[in-house]
């Protein structure tokens, strides 16, 4: 009875001391990520979980407006989004007294910078679309910040893992494009010389961002020039069109000539393979003929 | 044989895991999170310095805290002193990471996390409390106050609406909360200081009838509204200090407005939710203030209103409508500008 006794205070003690230490684990890693600057994060102690979760992630997202503005290279972004917070999700309890302490936190690389209004649509009723991604944009600023969070319910830190999101393109021009017809190409009416074609495609070539991308395509649709469209959007035949691929911070990646599955690199006249581009979004265009 | 190894063995165990139990000094470390012209140094080491000591304080159940060691205003060790004359805290953290805010007077550090012990009480549910540090521009602390709630004061910090000069908002919550804190250190002189002499100052007091035929012997509540002067809100003030051995005055809803008459801009209306309770007596209100920011070291308490969060006698009655809270539209402003 007393050797029982014994070995149950034993493991009591280790069972409490065990405890003790998930909580300075998770202490110690809660203070890293605050300290660290890879990351932006905001606490509260509220008296339940849920509510210090909601006013963790409404004092993060200030922070990260506050950061954005302070940070140079952002100068002049109008939006920001926050990337597959899913997989970033991780979770960590706290217990203090009878409040509960989240921390969230987020990567700073995972804060994707978009300048301009709708700087990536491009499709053919640009009013249209323009004003339902202006009305949709706010939202997934706001509903995809589900930051990393520290859950303090259990003692114990726990790595969660989603399904890494499709990244080829942002939400907002997905949702916009799927509501724009299929464009098929015509035979627009020529109105330019072969010349003035070819400064039409030197003009594309010498683009860097969408934004310079936005201004030359909508002048030259003006001109009837140029036909375009999403990638996935249309029915044609996909062999007959330049295309040209960018990434989510507007920066155009590639321009290729038409062909197939491999195709000519228009910059810098290397044949490519389009899986080099997995990862980017893509348009179509065709300039007009003579 | 067996048996004596086994106990042996079992207090040894017990003996090397003892101190694994016994609690850390009390000694805590603040750092800096980010710091661009503050003192970083002088700011974590005076604020490490006094929460150590609060701690340290706190565990021994001293009756005061001995500040001589610290690089604190006269001003802020009176205050403390005042506060740690009804509520014993202590830090709850040994290593608390946070930001530092630049105000107009220097520099903050909010959300200290405390664990709370009001003298002659016990309130569980008011056990955890956040405290916010100012330091002069050298890294002097100049205050230590009890803090509205981190939701709170975002909230106000972020409504671009209502109030859109984020030093303002900074100041005025600092005298919300300076306020606030007022209550626990029964600070009368800062209550004296901040009301302005000819104030309009409603207070309400909740108060039990007994239960008669015509009630169906069912005890109610009702709200009595008296107004008073400055000098009769004080003095009364004074002996509720002295009667009750703590008073826990707690905000958790907050609402800040600018005056919209351009010509009174530097009026705003505070609307608190406020929770009150003192050893004899509590009651659940809003708490409206009319402040006056002309001068900006100064600022004055113009109004004063209490009503009842319910209108009725019992919490499932309904609450004192939204369009029935006082707020800055409510009063006419005639001072001279």
């Amino acid at each position: 009875m007393k050797k029982i006794f014994c070995i149950l205070t034993a493991c009591l003690f280790c069972s409490t001391l065990m405890a003790q230490n998930i909580m300075e684990k998770t202490k110690k890693e809660m203070n890293r990520i605050k300290l660290s600057r890879a990351y932006i994060s905001s606490e509260a102690t509220m008296p339940t979980l849920q509510e210090a979760i909601d006013i963790a992630n409404e004092s993060l997202l200030q922070s990260i407006d506050q950061w954005v503005k302070e940070e140079k290279k952002y100068q002049g972004v109008k939006q920001v989004a926050i990337q597959d917070i899913n997989s970033c999700l991780e979770k960590m309890d706290m217990n203090r007294g009878n409040n509960v302490r989240v921390l969230v936190y987020i990567k700073k690389k995972d804060i994707i910078p978009i300048y301009g209004n709708g700087q990536i649509l491009l499709t053919d009723d640009e009013q249209e679309e323009t004003a339902i991604a202006q009305a949709v944009t706010p939202k997934p600023v706001r509903e995809t910040v589900q930051p990393e969070q520290t859950n303090p319910e259990t003692p114990r830190p726990k790595q969660e893992q989603s399904k890494p999101k499709q990244e080829q393109s942002l939400p907002v021009q997905s949702t916009s494009i799927e509501s724009a017809p299929v464009h098929k190409p015509k035979q627009a009416p020529v109105r330019q010389e072969q010349a003035p074609q070819m400064s039409n495609l030197q003009r594309i070539l010498a683009a860097r961002t969408m934004n310079d991308i936005k201004v030359i395509f909508h002048e030259l649709k003006e001109n009837y020039a140029i036909t375009y469209g999403k990638y996935n959007s249309t029915e044609l035949d996909i062999s007959t069109c330049y295309l040209l691929f960018y990434d989510r911070q507007g920066q155009i990646t590639g321009i290729l000539g038409q062909g197939g599955q491999k195709r000519m690199n228009l910059r810098t006249n290397q044949l490519e393979s389009m899986n080099q581009y997995n990862g980017n979004a893509a348009y179509w265009f065709i300039l007009t003929k003579e | 044989m067996r048996h004596s190894i086994l106990q042996t063995a079992t207090i040894l165990f017990h003996l090397i895991l003892l101190p694994c139990f016994i609690r850390a000094e009390g000694s805590v470390r603040l750092t800096l999170k980010d710091t661009s012209s503050a003192p970083k140094q002088a700011i974590e080491q005076n604020a490490s310095a006094l929460l150590s000591q609060i701690n340290q304080a706190f565990d021994a159940k001293q009756s005061g805290l001995d500040l001589k060691e610290i690089d604190i205003t006269d001003k802020a060790k009176e205050s403390l002193a005042s506060l740690w004359a009804n509520v014993h805290f202590k830090c709850d953290d040994s290593d608390v990471i946070q930001d530092c805010l630049t105000t107009s007077s220097g520099f903050q550090v909010r959300q200290i996390p405390l664990l709370i012990e009001p003298q002659g009480a016990t309130t569980a549910d008011d056990s955890y409390q956040e405290a916010v540090i100012n330091f002069e521009p050298s890294g002097q602390i100049s205050s230590f106050y009890f803090t509205i709630g981190t939701n709170l004061y975002s909230k106000v910090m972020s409504s671009k609406k209502e109030v859109t000069d984020i030093r303002r908002r900074m100041q005025i919550l600092d005298y919300v909360e300076h306020f606030r804190t007022a209550y626990n250190q029964k600070d009368i002189n800062f209550l004296e200081q901040v009301f302005s002499d000819d104030a309009l100052i409603i207070v309400g007091k909740v108060v039990k009838t007994q239960p008669a035929d015509i009630n169906n012997f069912v005890g109610q509540t009702k709200v009595e509204f008296i107004k008073r002067t400055k000098q009769e809100y004080l003095n009364n003030l004074k002996k509720t200090f002295v009667a009750n051995k703590f008073i826990n005055v707690k905000f958790d809803e907050i609402k800040v407005v600018r005056h919209p008459n351009p010509a009174k801009k530097d009026f705003y209306g505070v609307t608190l939710h406020q929770l009150y309770s003192s050893s004899t007596y509590s009651d659940d209100g809003y708490l409206f203030l009319l402040w006056d920011f002309k001068e900006e070291d100064s600022p004055k308490i113009h109004v004063r209103t209490w009503q009842p969060k319910y209108t009725d006698n019992s919490k499932s009655q309904i609450a004192t409508p939204e369009d029935k809270i006082f707020t800055i539209s409510d009063f006419e402003i005639d001072i001279d500008i």
